[in-house]
């Protein structure tokens, strides 16, 4: 099969054919042709399993053929010929920005249609699950049309395919926080329990994914401003608390939770990972940082009269985000909870290590002393 | 469930031990001509960038002269989009500050910014920052760290940090901070060290390390480096040779840079050169690209590697270039 221009609009025609076609076209791949015949058609499309493959000797000359042709349409009126050329170099190449921005454009001028740019972007995705610019042209699509009209089953079905197939994927994640933050927390009632469900099972499934772990983190931070349900359920499983622990501070029922079911479970059944002693280094420092906060409101610091006492009121301030040190730190260390971390830290340090773990007990230990300021 | 050691790579007998120099030299000279190969087709909207990566690399070597210099500024003149100011990487293409800060460090490797209508990159740059400080990569603007790096790179290059709310970009980084003491690419992202060294290097040049909760964070980063001696971006991650560079400089920003085995380091970034091409690759066995290959000499730079010109670790170009503009980005002792 010669590849002349005639040939490349052929294929070019096919593909969006079946892209236009298939409302339920999910996966798209590019078929390596080592050694293949080309005088059979490229196009591998399964209909049944609404998955399109096109083989590669004919990629890069289509991605070039369409390239010139997208710079050629770009200010002309035929739009629908345009978005032809877009879809075809896009599946090819998804990080070239110029051509999501062509779609930007059409998008604006309201000539592309919101749900099938949805689409087309999963299809996308099916391939390049790393894409950063299809994730930034799905937020596009969601601010256009508004984001409590934001289809969520299909973004977590999304997510979901994306983030098994691709361990560690930054920009999923990236956008899952993005829905938790602008859908999730502000259109549904129970995102929490939902996402702290979901993440804990996440953990637990694909221990080395620092990714995740950092997900489920997130959803736990949130809860310094939103009102958790189930949290007397997690207050149940855990310890009494410190009579400080008002609803306030529910964060420390999720956190003696973490310190108390889900670390020694984790630690027990996956040894020598990395994220989980990554995790724990989370779990306390949020610990920490909190009692100290509770016990430096402004009011308890001392005023100094020198110059530099607004240096040391900022110094101050920051230290105790940092959770390094605070004036009120001897207050901090004399109450229970304090006392019951550090103690159950150098329960768990004095236990029986094998292997990696020996080295990475070792290290939390010194980054206990060194960065948290505890000594066990 | 396997163990957070299959993500290990173990060098064997047959990865190079010497710095291959003038293989890669050729490599740097000859990418790009050979228009069959499929990834660098299709890849053409990220060539300003390829350039920079490119004379960085050969000027460490001392062979700045390999590239056509006059071909090089004519190609960056007509990147500049008249309109916005803003330079895209290749023509046709929309301009993004990515693209815009390579072109300004290859214009001020050659000294050439007369090249280009600078007033209206400076304008390009202001249009992107946001109310809360932040930058965004083009008119369309999603949010990233990255973007706030680029802005003040390049500003900083052209002498004109007044044109923006230096201010309110810093307080938009410092939002990005997490418990670890690192950076994400925007606010509750996870910590990434290339994003760590786009919001350290920004913190250098704003003059604002002291923010950073300095020995937290080079904890986290010093943890990155494996048994292998490479370096990964977060845990449990394979090592690659571009973190070698991200991390490494961010500790030599925060004066710390001594807490990494460089021998380890060296011996890892060695065995990914490739000895029959050239170039390195970001594992070793890998295909080589210029990407990993500038990455790969400046960490050898950073680590006092005598075959290399000095690298500057905020800007990752030659430390010259940096003396000559004059400039002083932030490192602590
Ligand atoms: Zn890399």
């Amino acid at each position: 099969m010669d590849c002349d221009n005639e040939m490349l609009e052929k294929i070019l025609k096919k593909v969006n054919g079946v892209v236009k076609e298939d409302n339920e076209i999910r996966e798209f791949t590019l078929i390596p042709s080592v050694g293949k015949d080309r005088n059979v058609s490229p196009i591998n499309y399964v209909w049944e399993e609404h998955a399109l493959g096109l083989e590669t000797w004919c990629a890069g000359l289509l991605f070039g053929y369409a390239q010139k042709q997208i710079f050629k349409w770009r200010c002309r009126k035929d739009h629908d010929t345009l978005n032809d050329y877009l879809v075809i170099a896009l599946l090819i190449n998804p990080e070239v920005r110029t051509f999501w921005n062509i779609k930007r454009e059409l998008l604006d001028g309201n000539l592309l249609d919101c749900s099938t740019e949805l689409r087309f972007s999963r299809l996308v995705l099916s391939w390049k699950p790393k894409s950063y610019e299809a994730y930034s042209y799905r937020i596009a699509i969601f601010k256009k049309i508004g984001h409590a009209k934001m289809d969520f089953r299909e973004e977590s079905d999304l997510l979901d395919s994306v983030t098994r197939n691709t361990p560690n994927n930054y920009h999923a994640w990236n956008h899952r926080i993005w829905c938790f933050e602008n859908y999730m927390l502000v259109y549904e009632t129970d995102a929490l329990s939902r996402e702290l469900r979901f993440s804990e099972d996440w953990i637990k499934t694909h221990v080395s994914e620092h990714t995740g772990f950092h997900y489920r983190q997130h959803v736990i931070d949130s809860l310094k401003g939103h009102k958790l349900k189930e949290i007397d359920e997690y207050s149940k499983l855990v310890l009494n608390c410190d009579s400080g622990c008002t609803a306030q501070h529910q964060i420390l029922y999720l956190l003696i939770y973490e310190l108390h079911k889900v670390l020694p479970d984790l630690h027990h059944h996956f040894p020598g990972h990395e994220s989980i002693w990554y995790h724990r280094k989370y779990v306390v420092h949020t610990m920490h940082a909190h009692l100290c906060q509770i016990h430096s409101v402004d009011r308890d610091i001392p005023q100094f009269e020198f110059n530099g006492a607004a240096k040391l009121l900022d110094g101050v301030a920051r230290s105790c985000r940092n959770g390094v040190r605070c004036l009120k730190e001897e207050q901090m260390q004399s109450t229970n909870l304090y006392k019951r971390l550090v103690l159950n830290e150098r329960e768990f340090l004095d236990g029986d290590f094998k292997d990696e773990d020996v080295r990475l007990s070792r290290n939390y230990r010194m980054w206990l002393r060194c960065i948290v300021g505890i000594i066990v | 469930m396997a163990t957070s050691m299959v993500n290990e790579v173990k060098g064997d007998d047959s990865v190079p031990k010497e710095l291959l120099l003038e293989k890669h030299v050729s490599f740097l000279r000859e990418y790009g001509q050979n228009e069959d190969n499929f990834e660098y087709g299709i890849t053409d909207y990220l060539r300003m960038s390829g350039v920079y990566w490119g004379l960085t690399a050969l000027d460490l070597m001392g062979k700045l002269k390999e590239l056509p210099e006059n071909e090089i500024v004519e190609f960056v003149q007509k990147c500049q989009d008249p309109e916005s100011g803003g330079i895209s990487g290749c023509i046709n293409h929309d301009p993004h500050l990515l693209h815009t800060v390579s072109a300004i460090q290859v214009l001020c490797i050659y000294d050439r910014l007369d090249a280009i209508n600078v007033e209206g990159v400076i304008k390009y740059v202001k249009s992107l920052q946001k109310d809360d400080g932040s930058f965004t990569g083009d008119k369309w603007g999603e949010v990233d760290t990255r973007f706030s790096f680029c802005a003040v790179l390049t500003l900083s290059l052209l002498k004109r940090m007044d044109a923006i709310d230096v201010d309110k970009a810093v307080e938009f980084v410092e939002s990005c901070m997490n418990f670890d003491g690192g950076f994400g690419s925007r606010p509750l992202s996870e910590s990434h060290a290339g994003l760590i060294y786009c919001c350290v290097g920004f913190l250098s040049i704003t003059q604002r390390l002291d923010i950073i909760k300095r020995d937290t964070l080079a904890w986290w980063l010093c943890e990155r480096q494996l048994p292998s001696g490479g370096l990964n971006g977060r845990p449990e991650k394979l090592p690659d040779v571009c973190y070698s560079w991200w991390v490494l400089s961010s500790l030599s920003m925060l004066g710390r840079l001594h807490w990494i085995d460089f021998a380890a380091l060296e011996k890892f970034i060695v065995s990914c050169q490739d000895s029959e091409t050239g170039g390195f690759s970001d594992r070793p066995g890998d295909i080589t690209d210029p990407y990993h290959t500038l990455f790969g000499l400046a960490a050898l730079s950073l680590m006092g590697n005598g075959a290399l010109k000095r690298v500057n670790p905020t800007y990752c170009m030659p430390q010259e270039v940096i003396d000559k503009l004059e400039l002083k980005p932030q490192i602590l002792n």
